[in-house]
């Protein structure tokens, strides 16, 4: 029994050595980071995990058809990003991007292909000018008896103190004017934290649904997207947006928050889209993509990856601009001296 | 958060002073332990990329051997940083509770081979380097399985030692893991129910072949004079949860503990 029992513990031994030896294999290796895999490997994430292909009427078998036949396992890093992003060009989608250590793919044909709306060096000098005051993120400026605020990001925080600033600041005017013109989005939490103190109750603006699995049309039921009140004191004088097409993502959403609000108005042009809130992965070769796997809809049924509609449509006329005066700017003080 | 491992080192050397200071003899045992571990995982819902690092480990280990069983229950948690060849880091943090009941019939706590089973209950939190969106992905199950024991005293130097192996699978239990894009699990993605019916909702079977978890845990233990021992542990553990993606990782450890008679 001795005997036995010494064997076992030696077998036992060499067992686990072997299996400490040998952990490595448990794990499948990364996969190759060839062009080809690599193709594969993007095409059917995106495959998977995009959410507008049927909005969008995108037909991205086709799609990896035509690309696949380009790829070839020699190609350098440069040729092989120029192919992916090309592809992925074909989702126009601001939200999808490949990113390297030597370039970023972007389609930003949904502002580059329109009339941009915003100056800031007309903002700077005839609005801001000397006298404005920073406030967190905000550039705010008192005129006539209207609060202009200037947002640039929504990537830039915004906390609870410099809401209570703004509300403190706000006192006393007539109506507010948000300028997110050029806005490229940032973090939806920002947005909620400025509607959060122009609302009185809880208000549904939209509605969203998330890619729960593989197939094209599996997504999560809708659910609705509110704001609500946040702090003691709101705003209900009017409030105006400004928006142009450079206004996307997070953008998007706050400007049809702001159209939920009673005493909210939209003004400039419609924004640039970016209704879906975009999912990261890594491909094989290190380079990261994100790409929407959401999406969301006003209470009309309309995707915000398309744009938020103004209420009111304004441009920027030429001679304006030559004259250093804001049509859009200039209609919405208007706007708020007439309610 | 960086001061909690801390705070978990101070409280292991108190209360292993304390406990070392009862003299009491019985079955029961508690020992502390810290251990460095390497980790390897892939979480297939961010990257097919492997990820490599270093974790510390800290173990609370309570022992109640009884005339027919023996009982273990073992704490440990662990952090550190994962990263990958292209420096993309993932900072992760685990905790499970892991229960081990071995069979040894009448009296004969010391038998060299014993059968028992184990329970697992396993949690782990990835926060990605990268990413803005849906990070923070959690993996969490709780799986019983059966469980193998090998004791082997011997002497060496005049001194007692023991060898001790222990070794687990787990082969039912269940599991929950993130959505298909998001960090929630899928009950609560898009979900207007009840916090109870979206964890339900959330719920994968574990089952061999769904997922898999296997340990195996050598260690020597060297007893000193006053019924106490040291203990020096090497543990390897294995698991891969397949959900709406796969996540595996391959830990080994290497573990001191002080261990002491209540």
């Amino acid at each position: 029994m001795v005997t036995k029992n010494k064997y076992l513990i030696y077998i036992l031994g060499l067992m686990v050595f072997f299996i400490a030896s040998c952990q490595k294999s448990l794990l499948k290796p990364s996969p190759g980071d060839s062009p080809l895999s690599t193709f594969d490997y993007l095409w059917a994430d995106v495959n998977e995990r995009y959410s507008y292909f049927q909005v969008k009427n995108i037909d991205w078998q086709s799609i990896r058809l035509q690309y696949r036949s380009i790829i070839d396992d020699d190609m350098s890093d440069e040729a092989l990003f120029n192919v992916l992003s090309d592809m992925l060009f074909e989702l126009r989608d601001g939200h999808v991007n490949i990113t390297t250590t030597f370039d970023r793919s972007r389609n930003w044909d949904w502002f580059q292909d329109h009339p941009i709306n915003y100056n800031q060096n007309i903002i700077d000098r005839s609005y801001l000018q000397k006298d404005f005051q920073i406030t967190g993120p905000f550039r705010i400026k008192r005129m006539d008896s209207i609060l202009y605020v200037n947002y640039r990001s929504f990537g830039d925080a915004v906390d609870d103190s410099h809401i209570m600033s703004l509300l403190r600041q706000a006192e006393g005017s007539i109506g507010m004017i948000i300028d997110v013109r050029s806005n490229g989005g940032g973090s939806l939490s920002n947005a909620y934290k400025i509607a959060g103190a122009l609302t009185n109750s809880s208000r549904i603006y939209a509605r969203e649904r998330i890619k729960i699995g593989p197939e094209e049309d599996e997504f999560s039921p809708w659910i609705n997207l509110s704001i609500n009140k946040r702090f003691d004191n709101t705003y209900d004088n009017p409030v105006v947006v400004l928006c142009n097409r450079a206004s996307y993502s997070a953008t998007t959403f706050f400007a049809q928050m702001i159209k939920s609000l009673p005493n909210g108005t939209m003004m400039g042009d419609q924004t640039g889209g970016g209704g879906g809130i975009p999912a990261f992965g890594e491909l094989p070769n290190g380079w990261m993509y994100r790409f929407s796997a959401t999406q969301a809809i006003d209470p009309q049924g309309y995707h915000l990856e398309f744009g938020v509609e103004p209420d009111i449509v304004v441009s920027m006329l030429k001679e304006d601009e030559d004259n250093d005066k804001d049509t859009i700017l200039e209609s919405a003080i208007q706007f708020i001296q007439q309610q | 958060m960086s001061t909690f491992p801390n705070k978990i080192i101070i409280t292991i050397i108190i209360s292993f002073t304390l406990i070392h200071s009862l003299s009491a003899q019985s079955n029961n045992w508690l020992s502390v332990g810290l251990g460095v571990e390497a980790l390897a995982l892939r979480d297939y819902g961010y990257s097919p990329i492997i990820y490599n690092g270093w974790q510390l480990s800290y173990y609370l280990h309570y022992t109640s051997v009884k005339t027919k069983k023996s009982d273990f229950f073992i704490f440990n948690y662990s952090n550190g940083r994962v990263n990958n060849n292209f420096d993309r880091t993932i900072d992760t943090w685990s905790a499970s509770l892991t229960t081990f009941t071995f069979y040894h019939g009448n009296g004969q706590m010391d038998k060299r081979i014993q059968w028992g089973w184990s329970n697992v209950n396993y949690f782990q939190h990835r926060q990605h380097g990268d990413i803005n969106n849906f990070n923070g992905r959690s993996d969490y199950f709780t799986a019983f399985g059966p469980a193998f024991r090998l004791l082997h005293p011997f002497s060496f130097a005049g001194a007692q030692f023991s060898f001790e192996l222990r070794s687990h699978t787990q082969v039912l239990g269940f599991s929950v893991l993130p959505g298909f894009v998001t960090s929630s699990p899928r009950g609560f993605t898009g979900s207007n129910i009840s916090g109870i019916q979206s964890f339900i909702q959330s719920i994968d079977w574990f089952v061999p072949g769904k997922a898999w978890h296997i340990a195996v845990h050598p260690g020597l233990n060297w007893q000193l004079n006053s019924g106490n021992r040291i203990s020096i542990n090497y543990q390897f553990e294995f698991i891969k949860l397949n959900g709406l993606h796969t996540s595996e990782r391959i830990g080994s450890t290497f573990i001191i503990s002080l261990i002491s008679q209540l």
